[in-house]
């Protein structure tokens, strides 16, 4: 399967944050996501405050992030970010093993738009980065 | 004898001669058995009057030894067919005549069927009670468990997606450490996967019957931690348990963890909207007892709660998220066990204080309440040292299958209390323990002149050293280990053979 992106040159390419506390996981997003070729930059996280830390030291354009996390959870994070002018353009993708019908209102009210259910495969990860990404 | 007093009684009675004919019968007694005179005197003997009981023979008996006999409790058929259960006395008389004098106690021994069903009954449903509360435990924790399950789940099939992509490329030579790395990580994630199902599984396990074994509390709370591990972490509660040591009692390993399980999260539940929150479990130790202190920095309980805590169905949480059961059933599981749960008054947060009996009171006081039953000459009591429960269970399910009693202790200074204070046929102890080895405690007992056999149980002590003391302290011999049951059948029948 391949990423159905924009054509774009090697500079405009897209940069991934990961966050997990199982570290894991996140190398299993980011060898799916490099065997693409079709990102830039792939950072990971294993919690909030250092996603936090992260995203102000680079530019992001896309946030992978578990809802559950060591500190906070995950939407934590997209509510602070997503008041920020400077994460404006931001997008996000959810990942989580259960969500009940509270803590998906607490994810939509965030403002997430997508969400992928553990355990996934490489074609469903693919389809709702693409996904998120063309938004 | 003045007859007429007799007749005024409420229970039948009789006077027989030897050959058990009625000289004399109360009205009770026609009554009773639903004869009138005409016919209780055609007959030839009391015996004909029932069968289920041989009255003569009782009678015989009776005039042997002149002196009065009691039958046990019988059930006899009336010539009606009617059932009763009776008891029978004999007593001589002067001119060789036997009073007979009959005791119907069919009434009692309804009722107490009657009770004794209803009691099978309460049981049952007070086992279902239980089953009841872990499911709903289970229920509570589910959420926290799937996502337990579902990170090594989402390792497991992503690495073998890249697994696949791998072989795909042919190429397997330069990438075969890659290839191991993926196998060990979803090797690694299937056994993450089967201890948290495993752990569920136990927890859930329906036990027929209250089977009780050595276990030690450590484990039991180890796994009780591990099943709430999610709930846990989900809240960011720092939980310090005691350090691995073996505390061993005698109790139901899974009823035992449903009970750590209720106070942890009882505890879990206070915490949930705190900063900084923390558990803190502790074991200690008196004489005879265990003591668990399960101390959290929460809330607290307050003085209406306090007084109700204990009670079935009493809850503070909200409709739907707790069945008000937990303590209630905890309280019956250590109550099952002598042992005991208490609130402590503590300033802040909530502390419980669960007591439980070393093993070594347990077995003995099960050894006291059987041998006043069995004074066979072939039937031992076995004082067994060792520090691990699985040897423990393996030698306690061989001893009682044998037909003998077992005590046990967990190191040489509680055995050394234990000879003490009774009477054992044979030691068999574990010769490494950290508290004092074998010879330690052979020394002990033979200073005290007593000549109990004593054996080993060891794989790894030598030719030379046990010979030594087989001189130095009359050691009878060494079980090794690993043994079987015959081994141990071997060893009771020397000893069986040497006390008589």
């Amino acid at each position: 399967m391949t990423l159905n992106l924009p054509k774009v040159d090697e500079g405009n390419k897209p940069s991934v944050l990961i966050v997990d506390d199982e570290e894991k996981i996140c190398l299993l997003i980011k060898t799916f996501l490099t065997q693409t070729r079709k990102f830039k930059n792939i950072v990971i996280a294993e919690s909030v405050s250092v996603a936090l830390l992260k995203l102000r030291n680079e530019k992001f354009d896309l946030v992978i992030i578990d809802y559950k996390l060591p500190d906070k959870d995950g939407t934590s994070l997209v509510d602070l970010t997503s008041k920020s002018l400077q994460f404006r353009n931001l997008k996000y993708l959810m990942i989580s093993g259960y969500l009940d019908g509270k803590s998906m209102m607490k994810v939509i009210d965030a403002g997430v738009k997508e969400v992928l259910v553990k355990p996934f495969t490489r074609d469903a990860l693919i389809k709702k980065v693409s996904k998120v990404l063309k938004k | 004898m003045n007859l007429s007093y007799l007749d005024s009684i409420f229970e039948p009675i009789a006077l027989v001669d030897e050959s058990g004919k009625l000289t004399y019968y109360n009205h009770y007694f026609s009554s009773f058995f639903k004869a009138s005179p005409r016919v209780l005197k055609k007959i030839k003997g009391i015996n004909e009057l029932f069968s289920g009981f041989d009255i003569l023979d009782l009678l015989s008996k009776s005039k042997e030894s002149n002196s009065i006999q009691v039958s046990k409790e019988v059930l006899i058929n009336l010539n009606d067919m009617s059932e009763y259960h009776v008891v029978f006395k004999i007593v001589p008389q002067d001119d060789q005549q036997y009073l007979i004098c009959i005791n119907d106690i069919s009434i009692e021994k309804n009722l107490y069927t009657k009770y004794r069903y209803q009691i099978d009954e309460l049981k049952s449903i007070h086992n279902q009670i239980i089953q009841a509360d872990k499911l709903t435990t289970i229920g509570e924790i589910t959420a926290s468990i799937s996502h337990e399950v579902s990170n090594p789940l989402t390792i497991a099939s992503g690495t073998l997606e890249l697994l696949k992509a791998l072989t795909e490329e042919g190429d397997l030579d330069s990438q075969s450490e890659m290839i191991n790395t993926c196998i060990n990580d979803i090797d690694e994630s299937f056994s993450r996967i089967n201890s948290i199902i495993k752990g569920m599984k136990n927890f859930l396990h329906q036990n027929e019957e209250d089977h009780l074994e050595y276990i030690a509390i450590e484990d039991s709370l180890n796994s009780a931690l591990n099943l709430l591990e999610g709930t846990i972490k989900q809240n960011n509660i720092k939980v310090t348990s005691p350090q691995s040591e073996n505390s061993i009692v005698f109790a139901n390993p899974t009823k035992l963890e449903q009970v750590f399980i209720n106070l942890v999260k009882n505890s879990v539940d206070a915490l949930s909207n705190q900063a900084d929150s923390e558990i803190e479990i502790k074991l200690n130790q008196t004489n005879v007892c265990y003591e668990i202190d399960f101390i959290d920095n929460g809330i607290g309980i307050n003085d209406e709660s306090k007084a109700k805590i204990f009670e079935s169905f009493y809850t503070t949480k909200d409709v739907g998220e707790g069945t008000g059961l937990g303590l209630a059933i905890s309280t019956k599981i250590i109550e099952s066990y002598q042992g005991s749960i208490e609130l402590v008054d503590s300033n802040k947060g909530a502390h419980f204080k669960i007591t439980i009996p070393k093993m070594e009171l347990t077995s003995v006081s099960n050894t006291t309440l059987a041998s006043g039953i069995d004074t066979d000459s072939n039937f031992l009591s076995i004082l067994v040292v060792d520090n691990e429960p699985k040897i423990l269970n393996l030698l306690n399910n061989y001893i009682s299958e044998l037909g003998h009693q077992l005590i046990c202790a967990s190191n040489i200074l509680e055995a050394q209390k234990t000879i003490d204070n009774y009477d054992v046929d044979l030691i068999i102890t574990d010769f490494f323990m950290p508290q004092g080895n074998g010879d330690e405690l052979a020394k002990a007992i033979r200073d005290k002149q007593i000549e109990t056999p004593i054996y080993y149980l060891s794989a790894k002590i030598e030719d030379s050293k046990l010979k030594q003391d087989m001189d130095k302290f009359n050691i009878s011999g060494l079980i090794d280990k690993p043994f079987e049951k015959k081994d141990i059948e071997e060893v009771l029948c020397k000893v069986v053979g040497s006390k008589k």
